[in-house]
């Protein structure tokens, strides 16, 4: 894709969870740097505007009461909210999650689960990510795709899976689990 | 230049000392905080040891030292910066290399040169105190560009340091600004040596750093109390300096440590661990 402001990326371990001294709003707001950003959506680059954005990146992924927090004196699932804040800021079309859900608690998963839902009927963003817990995800993801060994084992509906013997979670060092929504192509 | 300030600041030699520290005070915290955030706290420690060797091969040469140093430092800070791109595994035995090797070549021309006198011991040590208009000039030059750039470009850098990752995902210039924050630490490293010298140029990136990252709660807020503490470590340890005849670079390094204790101190208090 080459106009980069159409993705929106959320890295598995961002470096911001150690004793960095920024705030939420300031971590959101780095993602209004995508290049391509203001040409895409030039009504979007006043600073008013800009300001409209933060607030509703914020609001949709229930971390704005926590805006001027220390990111890294959140727990595991606010960091992650406010990363996917920043990701989504400046209005991707297509937005990638790398492993959203590992190391957080199982509160943050079903909160992470929710988002997602939310993200997609809002944002209208179409997402992909890649993830080892297939179970607190795959529910609310339009298509699956499992790779294992660097080979395409599964390849389809959730629904599907428990028909194909295609066994989750015994290969787990080896099994990185393709999850996409919204029926884009692999 | 002889300004009618109070004392201990009412010579020329005291004010241009004043002038000199006040821009390496402000502008080497605002590197440092990037360079924290990446982990290259003591970067400025090992760009200290290699412009040593530049500062030697100026003394051999016959060529200003401050921009044989300059070279020297901006070449390591850029070789550490494609080792550390393209080797991260290797990333901190590179870093010995390279600065051991400094240090070691610089000792070496010196002592080739037969330089190794008070000259070499004021780029060691620092010589705030006796610095002429045309250094202060030099100070002002390199100090006031590197804040200059940082202030044109802190939503860059601190977006790549933020997250490398994300930033190349996002278009950001990721290289270039990689690049521009190793020659502006090296640049930083050069216009702080002869305030407290090259042993201990890193202190003043990396201590009022520590004050702001303990004491903001913004990254804003951490560039603007890390410049004020160096700023306030000089004036306090030029004074000190002055009154109890002590050398005025350890002086001020000494005071910028004992203000990160106490901002940590305090910080500790407004917010205890738990548990």
């Amino acid at each position: 894709m080459r106009d980069r402001s159409r993705l929106g990326y959320v890295p598995q371990h961002p470096a911001a969870a150690g004793a960095f001294a920024a705030t939420v709003e300031e971590v959101v707001a780095t993602g209004l740097l995508a290049r391509g950003w203001k040409r895409r959506l030039p009504g979007n680059s006043s600073l008013k505007a800009r300001r409209a954005e933060i607030d509703h990146a914020l609001e949709s992924t229930a971390v704005a009461d926590l805006r001027h927090r220390r990111i890294s004196e959140l727990s595991g699932g606010q960091q992650q909210r406010a990363w996917i804040a920043k990701a989504l800021v400046h209005r991707p079309e297509l937005l990638l999650l790398d492993e959203p859900v590992a190391g957080v608690d199982s509160g943050s998963q079903e909160l992470f689960r929710d988002a997602l839902v939310h993200l997609q009927s809002e944002h209208g963003a179409a997402v992909l990510l890649v993830s080892h817990e297939l179970g607190a995800v795959a529910d609310d993801l339009d298509r699956v795709c499992i790779l294992r060994s660097g080979r395409m084992v599964f390849d389809g509906r959730p629904d599907e899976l428990s028909a194909t013997g295609v066994h989750l979670g015994v290969h787990r060092t080896d099994l990185p689990l393709w999850l996409e929504r919204d029926g884009l192509a692999p | 230049m002889n300004l009618p300030l109070p004392w201990p600041f009412e010579r020329e030699y005291m004010q241009l000392a004043l002038v000199a520290g006040v821009i390496v005070g402000a502008s080497a915290p605002l590197i440092g905080t990037f360079l924290a955030q990446r982990r290259m706290a003591l970067l400025g420690d090992g760009l200290g040891h290699v412009a040593f060797a530049g500062v030697a091969a100026g003394l051999l040469l016959g060529v200003a030292p401050v921009w044989t140093a300059m070279a020297a430092a901006a070449a390591a800070a850029l070789t550490l910066d494609v080792l550390r791109s393209r080797a991260r595994a290797s990333g901190e035995l590179a870093l010995a290399v390279i600065f051991y090797t400094g240090i070691a070549a610089g000792v070496v021309i010196t002592s080739r040169a037969g330089e190794f006198d008070a000259s070499v011991l004021s780029y060691l040590f620092g010589s705030v105190l006796t610095v002429a208009p045309g250094d202060v000039a030099v100070v002002a030059v390199l100090g006031l560009g590197v804040v200059g750039v940082v202030a044109a470009l802190s939503r860059t850098l601190f977006a790549v340091v933020l997250d490398e990752e994300a930033a190349l995902v996002a278009g950001l210039p990721v290289v270039a600004a990689n690049r521009l924050l190793a020659v502006l630490a090296a640049v930083t490293v050069v216009a702080a040596m002869r305030v407290v010298g090259l042993l201990l140029v890193a202190a003043l990136m990396a201590l009022p750093v520590g004050a702001g990252q303990v004491l903001a709660r913004s990254f804003r807020a951490s560039l603007v109390i890390a410049s004020g503490v160096g700023v306030a470590s000089v004036v306090v340890g030029l004074a000190l300096a002055r009154a109890a005849d002590l050398a005025p670079g350890g002086t001020i390094v000494l005071v910028a440590a004992a203000t990160f204790a106490v901002a940590s101190m305090v910080s500790g208090r407004r917010h205890p661990r738990r548990g």
